[in-house]
């Protein structure tokens, strides 16, 4: 798929010259029809930009979207009601912001790799891992019908085609070290794997709407997702912080769906299962030290630069200062739909890294982490007393699923989040299917012309996984 | 030389400064081996700051040298240059365990694997206080469990390879590597090389003598650390680099045809061994560097009447001589 500069094979003569010339003289004189805005884009009233314009992405466009936030954010204020989350968020600001600011924090990044893999990753999340797919899962299997040719289509859109053409990283041969290799420019991995995930996703949500299921879903891309635990006696006297960015976040609009415990029955006994001992390593090895920003990791929005005497009054001054991404998350913080939605799913795909390259081992625990975070995130936003959360729990667990791609390869969690605490007696559930080949993917530097065999089982797997409903609850 | 100059010399040493010169030009001898020249291959200041003094894991671009003084910038050794950069790990020598009996610190082997800036290969371990990289000594592979005690016990123990003992605690024979000089975090160690080992030849009180690979014996304190074993690479020496470019990739440049060892046409000579050397305390740092610029008059060695021309004494000129000491050094800035 990358492109390669023109080199030609051989000598350029003066007859191609004459040639290319005639050619290129008949291309020119050639004549466009001229573009007309279709009637549809017209009726649809967007602002629409003069594509020649020389500083349209530098300045129009930042400005437009900037200003757009920054009248959502007064809209919110000027429908402000006591009983709103601003007051909640001004109240937890008060009493927990001197508490908990900057206190040192061991925080999960998705940057270092798990050195124990999903044992590790297993005691960080304080849960029980089966290594398959849920029952319900694997009886929804072939309820989704998704032609093969869809997938194939949706899989080259992302390896074939370059949507961009950037220079690509350096490429490294491990074995004729010192050859330099020419830079090549295309698209970048992980923009190709998201571009295959959304497309992925897009097929999914279109065959569950055929099912008539998957109806009122919000489709979040690249959000930030923070979310942190309380110190326990494996964290000693710091929370843990797990902050990352997944491509795809799903959400449901209804907050009033149908509590799911699944597996309620089973909790007690599996909490009885022993985690996996990983000594002599310690499971804290590979997280970072770094300080718990609540405003950020707590509240789950970047207030970083905003005074608190923001929430008393909408002060237009203050705004002034603030970057179009601080003024989103402030809204969403604000918004009075904050609390009304529910994290569903997450797909999010990585990189090897060409030097140190991690193992399918490590792979899959970045897997559990990351939904381990997210099920967190969505405790933390539903929840902001943890001792309230214990008891909810213990009744409603929250339910998240994940997928991540990686070299043509499938990681599918899924996780029931019964327990936020360490120190709790109750244990969460892991299921992982981990590595599931899905296609195989050419090198970075390497075009793919055509696209080998696509394994439809795992696009099953994946669809069940996404589009299926686990039961309210099970025997 | 006259009073007042030694009075200023005498204040000079005082300060600890020491003066050395040569007198004329030095008689051509043979030229010096090359193995007497430091390599500068890195630039160890770039790598404290990339790393503010501390330990890290991950790999680390260092600047090169290429053979150049880092102060000076001048080449120093022909041999060094060029190659290629390869990402460079520290290793940790010192380990440190708990001093009780029963009690050690244990670790697990990651990853064995080759190091480019080193003979020996490395081994990343993990355990309870983080990760880190260490010589990997013979057998060692990925999943072994290595333990370090800094117990010291009545008796001798045979150590098990891939542990860290205190030397003191090692029955005599134990082969050993990475063996602190001092018991301390900071010393430096004896044998890095691949497929080297130290022996532990005979414990007398609070030291501990050991045998090093060229025979020569050093006599250490009985607390300082070493791991156990042979070091891993043993048969780099019957690789090869295969040519000669593979040889420069390697940052290594030719070095044939300036020095000839002498071979045994003329005789070996059998030097006897040096007595054991006891290192009892790290030597004092040395004074610090002073930078001295001297002029091209001061450069020119002569003193007295030898600096000015013949005819200047007879009437030619009537300046007055500069003050600058019989050593032909202006020694104004030491005169306080």
């Amino acid at each position: 798929m990358p492109y390669r500069r023109y080199r030609p094979h051989r000598q350029f003569g003066i007859h191609d010259t004459h040639t290319f010339k005639m050619r290129l003289r008949k291309h020119v004189s050639e004549r466009m029809p001229v573009f007309e805005l279709p009637k549809a884009v017209q009726a649809s009233d967007v602002r629409i930009y003069e594509s020649s314009e020389p500083e349209l992405f530098s300045r129009q466009i930042v400005q437009d979207e900037r200003k757009q936030a920054e009248q959502n954010l007064k809209a919110i204020f000027s429908n402000y009601q006591p009983n709103t989350p601003k007051n909640m968020v001004q109240s937890l600001l008060n009493k927990e912001f001197a508490k908990t600011h900057g206190q040192p924090a061991y925080v999960f990044q998705a940057e270092e790799p798990l050195c124990d893999g999903v044992d590790q990753a297993s005691i960080l999340s304080n849960a029980i891992v089966r290594e398959t797919l849920p029952d319900w899962v694997m009886k929804n299997v072939d309820e989704f019908d998704i032609p093969e040719e869809y997938v194939r289509d949706s899989i080259l859109h992302g390896e074939k085609y370059d949507p961009t053409l950037e220079k690509l990283p350096i490429r490294h041969d491990p074995i004729i070290f010192w050859i330099r290799h020419p830079r090549v420019f295309g698209t970048p991995v992980v923009k190709r794997g998201n571009t295959i995930l959304d497309n992925l996703f897009r097929q999914v949500y279109f065959a569950g709407r055929r099912n008539g299921k998957l109806q009122g879903l919000i489709v979040k891309r690249d959000p930030w997702i923070s979310a942190y635990t309380e110190s326990s006696n494996l964290f000693g006297d710091r929370p843990f912080v797990l902050r990352f960015r997944p491509h795809v976040l799903v959400e449901s609009e209804n907050a009033d769906i149908p509590q799911l415990r699944p597996w309620l029955n089973q909790v007690e006994e599996a909490s009885k299962e022993p985690l996996p001992d990983i000594y002599p390593i310690s499971p804290l090895v590979d997280l970072q030290t770094d300080k718990f920003y609540h405003d950020y990791d707590g509240a789950n929005a970047l207030l970083t630069g905003i005074h608190k005497d923001m929430f008393k009054d909408l002060n237009p001054e203050l705004l002034k200062d603030l970057s179009k991404e601080q003024l989103e998350r402030l809204g969403a913080l604000m918004s009075p739909n904050r609390n009304k939605s529910r994290f569903l799913a997450a797909m999010w795909c990585c990189e090897r890294n060409q030097k140190y390259p991690w193992t399918t081992e490590q792979h899959a625990a970045n897997a559990i982490l990351h939904t381990y975070g997210l099920a967190l995130a969505e405790a933390n936003r539903r929840f902001f007393d943890l001792q309230l959360a214990e008891k909810a729990l213990a009744s409603n667990p929250i339910i998240m699923r994940g997928a991540q791609l990686f070299e043509g390869k499938l990681d599918l969690v899924t996780i029931q989040l019964n327990t936020m605490h360490h120190n709790s007696e109750r244990k969460n559930f892991v299921w992982l299917q981990r590595a599931l080949p899905l296609y195989k993917p050419r090198p970075y530097y390497e075009e793919m012309h055509e696209l080998g065999q696509v394994e439809m089982g795992t696009m099953k797997k994946f669809t069940a996984l996404i589009a299926g409903h686990p039961p309210k609850q099970t025997s | 030389m006259s009073q007042r100059s030694v009075g200023l010399l005498a204040s000079v040493m005082a300060r600890g400064l020491q003066i050395s010169s040569t007198r004329g030009l030095r008689a051509k001898k043979r030229k010096e081996k090359p193995q007497s020249l430091p390599q500068h291959k890195w630039d160890m200041r770039d790598l404290q700051r990339q790393t503010g003094g501390e330990y890290t894991y991950k790999p680390l671009r260092l600047r090169r040298l290429g053979g150049r003084d880092p102060d000076t910038g001048h080449k120093v050794n022909q041999h060094i240059g060029g190659g290629v950069k390869f990402d460079y790990f520290l290793t940790d020598y010192h380990r440190r365990g708990p001093t009780e009996s029963d009690k050690t610190y244990d670790e697990r082997v990651l990853e064995v694997r080759r190091d480019a800036n080193r003979t020996s290969h490395i081994a990343f371990v993990a355990g309870m206080h983080g990760k880190r990289w260490i010589l990997a000594t013979e057998n060692m592979k990925a999943g072994d469990i290595i333990k370090t005690t800094c117990h010291l016990p009545e008796n001798p123990v045979i150590g098990v390879e891939g542990n860290s003992y205190p030397v003191g605690s090692l029955a005599p024979g134990t082969l050993i590597n990475s063996v602190e000089r001092y018991p301390t975090m900071d010393s430096e160690v004896f044998i890095r090389q691949a497929g080297h080992a130290a022996t532990v030849v005979k414990h007398q009180g609070d030291f501990t003598v050991i045998r090093l690979p060229h025979k020569h014996e050093f006599s250490l304190h009985k607390e300082c650390m070493a791991t156990v074993g042979r070091l891993s690479h043993g048969d780099i020496t019957e690789k090869i680099f295969g040519s000669a470019q593979m040889h420069r990739r390697f940052g290594y440049k030719m070095s044939s045809g300036l020095w000839h060892k002498k071979d045994g046409y003329c005789g070996r000579k059998i030097k006897p061994l040096p007595p054991v050397r006891v290192l009892d305390a790290p030597s004092a740092p040395g004074p610090p560097l002073i930078q001295i610029t001297l002029s091209k008059d001061q450069l020119s060695g002569l003193h007295g009447h030898a600096k000015v021309h013949n005819l200047l004494p007879s009437g030619y000129s009537h300046g007055e001589y500069r003050d600058t000491g019989d050593f032909g050094m202006d020694l104004t800035p030491y005169k306080k």
